[in-house]
């Protein structure tokens, strides 16, 4: 029955500590990771939205490591857990700039953990997608490479 | 996957063990089945209840499975019965056929759940109690137990509600309770009512509920009416009207099963049973601090002529419609949290009845619910999470029937209790966020009063609505999404975009020399608290009101990029902003002036940053409240983010307080004094306020401005029930020491007598 709150099958790789240390803090979290983003989402956006689950505390935009610009993700901290889980039952896959976004748990927003791990500097997701998708920059950042090298100087 | 690797290596490590482990596996793997075959008899869909009775009992009478398995069989049971009140036939159905095969166990079984619906008085679980005495009644219909054991329970439970008619009985029971136990025997009627007609202890059962029904008070209806215009019925009230024209027509059957009797398929196998006599149906007695289900009344939208001409929807009066709406409550209780499970199950239910206009009692109990008054049960995005669910999963039976709801409730806007205002709006930007922000714009500006004045001024309900509706799209998306949506005729009620704005630019203004400074200070790399206060403090001939408006519009400028931004150049001076304000509330009044400078075009910054501001305690409560009723203010009471402002203000103290109070037991009022005092300090505000204001004709903006304002301390009562309740002494004092028009003596008297 409570299965929209339950640990979705993906680990952060960067995890300092056991994979039992690291599911201990997920389901005593208070932090969530929000994916599939727009670029042009903002802040105050994110916050509208997950504010209707409860009282947030902070929110940390994703950014690309090199351009310093949104990515595409977030990490949203609440102050209890309960809020957190109803963000994950109502809000994990409605829409937000048009987009379904994903609401996962985080163990804990680290510093460094703000910048997108792809070489390209975004998300790694980002780097191998062969579709175009225009509030993500595109086609993925290999794919656009090889199309037309070099055009984007922003 | 994890259990299953390790399960592997403790066999191959111990093979002794191995005979041992898969027994125990097994019979765990046995007990999960039981279970999950158990809850799914409550779930609507899928297979039908009848396959899925037989093969549990085929199941369970297998092997000696009833008799290992005895215990968590009943637990489970009882877990079901009370989780799923309106599903109990289905379990009396099951409870009926191992009866047939096992006397013994069913009277085990018995016992256990009639102690349980005991223990539940005891807990205040009240639902789970009418789960119980609702599983009992159809034990009736399943031959289990005798029509004298049931109106025997009949009778404990409306000894009570009997009382009343006694003038020298002295009532101890407060209201709720009796209506609780009015409403537990009263909706198990259409259940029996026709094997019991003709009864000598029905007939008198029927006539304390109807003397009851008409002796109790029913004053909460007014006030717990989301229109002022249209009184909603009374739950049990209208209860009575359905079951008693059940009667009238002679306990006709409800067509379409909507009595579920799964017990019928299995007449031939239950008539073997053997009847189990319940002696020991008790009570628990009220006490001090029981808490009962609050009154409610009936939200109706939907009637026969809004469903079209294919589909009938029942008339409200008829018990029909309870019926489908209990279903559908059920339903909701159970799953709600699950938006997923849940609309899956209200989709089932919808299908297994396709002659009745399902969707549009779905939409409208959800509905009901999220404006029931004085507050919602869930936070308001449940019932939208679930709406838009229900809509992606039925994309061409439920959106037009939301559509349609949505213009009903809009179309009735003006006689709308503001307590329900916020959550409509929130409601509806959510929604239409998940389907491209389309609705029904362009109608609802035709409805407007002619010409169409979007001018702020104008606080017209329905404008206000659109106004605020807008604002609240626009948080949730952006400027040029919004502006391309919303038709030209409302294009006066977009608001201009929600940009900063710094007015030292321009240096000749009254510290303008001082701002510039500030920048550049604040710019540069070795900026620190230190050096901006000696700046501020070495500065001459500029009073220490504006230096903080120069200081703090400085700063949101800065940081006026995002949020983050905002709250890192606030952490970073916030030994400057305490140094300049502390404990002055003129001083801590011109911090928010300034945030209000810097963000004019903006209602979400200056929500958000001012909270900020709160919970940094560089703005103490009082203060924030004070600003808030400040005359200057007085225009912006008419808006949402004021009161989103006020209201998580307190619920951040209230929170704060709870983690450091050490909670008498004994007495909770004794703390959280911080509350209290601020709830009390905003209740006087209120009322200075709205008395201060001038008596207006009906249209006008004065008129409207008071309504408006009203309405919000009647929400503010409503959200703090609780903290103002016990604090309602002090509330009727303050209406009768100070001059204050009827209007809102008449609310707080009702909401007194409501929390009494």
């Amino acid at each position: 029955m409570s299965a929209s709150v339950e640990l979705s099958s993906y680990r952060d790789q960067h995890f300092k500590g056991s994979r039992s240390e690291q599911e201990r803090s997920l389901r005593g979290s208070c932090t969530l990771y929000v994916g599939n983003l727009s670029f042009y989402t903002t802040e105050e956006q994110i916050h509208e939205l997950f504010s209707r689950c409860g009282d947030v505390r902070v929110i940390v935009m994703g950014l690309d490591k090199y351009k310093k610009t949104p990515c595409g993700f977030c990490f949203v901290e609440y102050y209890v857990r309960a809020e957190a889980e109803a963000a994950m039952r109502f809000v994990n896959g409605t829409r937000l700039d048009d987009r379904l976004i994903r609401v996962d748990w985080d163990a804990g927003f680290i510093e460094g953990r703000q910048y997108g791990r792809g070489k390209t500097g975004g998300q790694v997701r980002d780097e191998y997608r062969t579709d175009y998708d225009a509030g993500r920059g595109g086609y993925g950042k290999l794919l656009s490479q090889k199309i037309a090298p070099n055009t984007d100087n922003r | 996957m994890e259990p299953k690797t390790s399960g592997r290596r403790k066999r191959q490590d111990c093979p002794e063990e191995e005979g041992d482990f898969r027994q125990k596996r097994t019979a765990e793997l046995k007990l999960a089945t039981v279970e999950k075959l158990m809850a799914g008899l409550s779930f609507q869909g899928g297979t039908s209840l009848k396959m899925k009775l037989a093969n549990l009992v085929h199941l369970l009478n297998k092997g000696g499975l009833r008799v290992e398995l005895k215990k968590h069989i009943m637990n489970e049971l009882i877990t079901c019965v009370g989780n799923h009140p309106g599903q109990s036939s289905a379990y009396a159905t099951f409870l009926g056929l191992l009866n047939v095969g096992d006397f013994e166990f069913a009277s085990q079984c018995l016992s256990f759940m009639l102690q349980k619906a005991n223990e539940s008085m005891y807990t205040n679980d009240w639902d789970r109690c009418r789960g119980v005495v609702h599983f009992l009644v159809d034990l009736y219909n399943c031959q289990v137990i005798p029509s004298s054991s049931m109106l025997t329970m009949f009778a404990v439970l409306l000894k009570e509600c009997e009382a009343l008619m006694d003038p020298d009985d002295v009532v101890v029971a407060p209201q709720l309770r009796r209506d609780w136990l009015a409403y537990c025997v009263l909706s198990a009627i259409p259940l029996i009512g026709r094997d019991l007609e003709g009864e000598t202890a029905f007939e008198k059962l029927m006539v304390s509920l109807q003397i009851y029904i008409k002796k109790r008070c029913v004053q909460h209806t007014t006030m717990l009416s989301v229109w002022w215009d249209f009184k909603q019925s009374d739950y049990l009230e209208l209860l009575w009207q359905q079951v008693d024209g059940l009667r009238q027509d002679r306990w006709a059957e409800p067509e379409h099963e909507l009595i579920p009797r799964p017990y019928i398929s299995f007449d031939n196998t239950l008539r073997h049973g053997q009847m189990h006599y319940i002696r020991d149906f008790e009570l628990a007695p009220h006490q001090q601090g029981c808490r009962y289900p609050p009154p409610r009344v009936c939200f109706h939208i939907f009637f026969d002529d809004s469903v079209g001409e294919i589909l009938h929807l029942p008339s409200p009066v008829r018990i029909e419609r309870h019926l489908l709406e209990a279903q559908i409550q059920d339903v909701l209780h159970s799953y709600h949290k699950e938006r997923k499970i849940c609309a899956d199950s209200l989709l089932g239910y919808a299908a297994s009845k396709p002659e009745l206009p399902v969707y549009h009692c779905i939409v409208e109990v959800i509905l009901g619910e999220m404006l029931q008054l004085p507050t919602a049960q869930w936070i308001n995005i449940n019932y939208g999470a679930l709406l838009v669910e229900l809509c992606k999963r039925q994309p061409d039976k439920v959106p037009q029937v939301v559509v349609m709801a949505m213009d009903i409730l809009f179309d009735r806007l003006s006689s709308m209790s503001v307590a329900c205002f916020d959550r409509l709006v929130n409601w509806v930007s959510y929604h239409i966020s998940n389907f491209g922000f389309i609705c029904q714009w362009s109608e609802w500006a035709e409805s407007l009063p002619t010409p169409i004045d979007p001018s702020a001024t104008n606080l017209h309900p329905k404008v206000v609505f659109l106004r605020e509706l807008i604002k609240k799209c626009l948080r949730l998306s952006y400027q040029q999404r919004i502006a391309e949506i919303v038709p030209d005729i409302l294009a006066g009620f977009l608001p201009p975009p929600a940009v900063p704005h710094f007015k030292f630019f321009d240096e000749t203004l009254p510290g303008g020399i001082l701002s510039k400074t500030l920048l550049e200070a604040m710019r540069s790399k070795e900026s620190c608290p230190e050096m901006i206060s000696k700046i501020i403090n070495a500065t001459t001939g500029v009073g220490p009101l504006l230096k903080i408006n120069v200081f703090t519009q400085n700063c949101l400028h800065l940081g006026s990029k995002s949020f983050s931004h905002t709250f890192a150049i606030l952490s970073k001076y916030h030994s400057v902003f305490k140094d300049l304000a502390a404990q002055d509330p003129e001083k801590q009044l011109a911090i928010l002036n300034g945030t209000f400078d810097v963000w004019i075009a903006c209602d979400q910054y200056k929500f958000v940053v001012s909270e900020k501001l709160v919970k940094m305690e560089i703005i103490n409560y009082n203060n924030l409240v004070t600003w808030i009723f400040d005359p200057m203010m007085r225009k912006e009471l008419t808006k949402m983010y004021v009161w989103e402002l006020l209201h998580s203000a307190v619920r951040h103290l209230r929170r704060a307080e709870r983690a450091v109070a050490v909670v008498d037991v004994d007495d909770p009022s004794a703390s959280e004094p911080l509350v209290k005092g601020i709830l009390l300090r905003i209740f006087q505000r209120f009322v200075k306020i709205l008395s201060g204001a001038p008596e207006a004709e009906k249209g006008t903006e004065e008129h409207y401005w008071f309504q408006w304002v009203l309405g919000r301390l009647q929400e503010m009562l409503f959200i703090f029930a609780d903290d103002f309740k016990i604090i309602s002494n002090k509330l009727l004092k303050i209406t009768e020491v100070t001059e204050v028009r009827p209007e809102i003596t008449e609310i707080i008297e009702a909401f007194v007598a409501y929390t009494m």
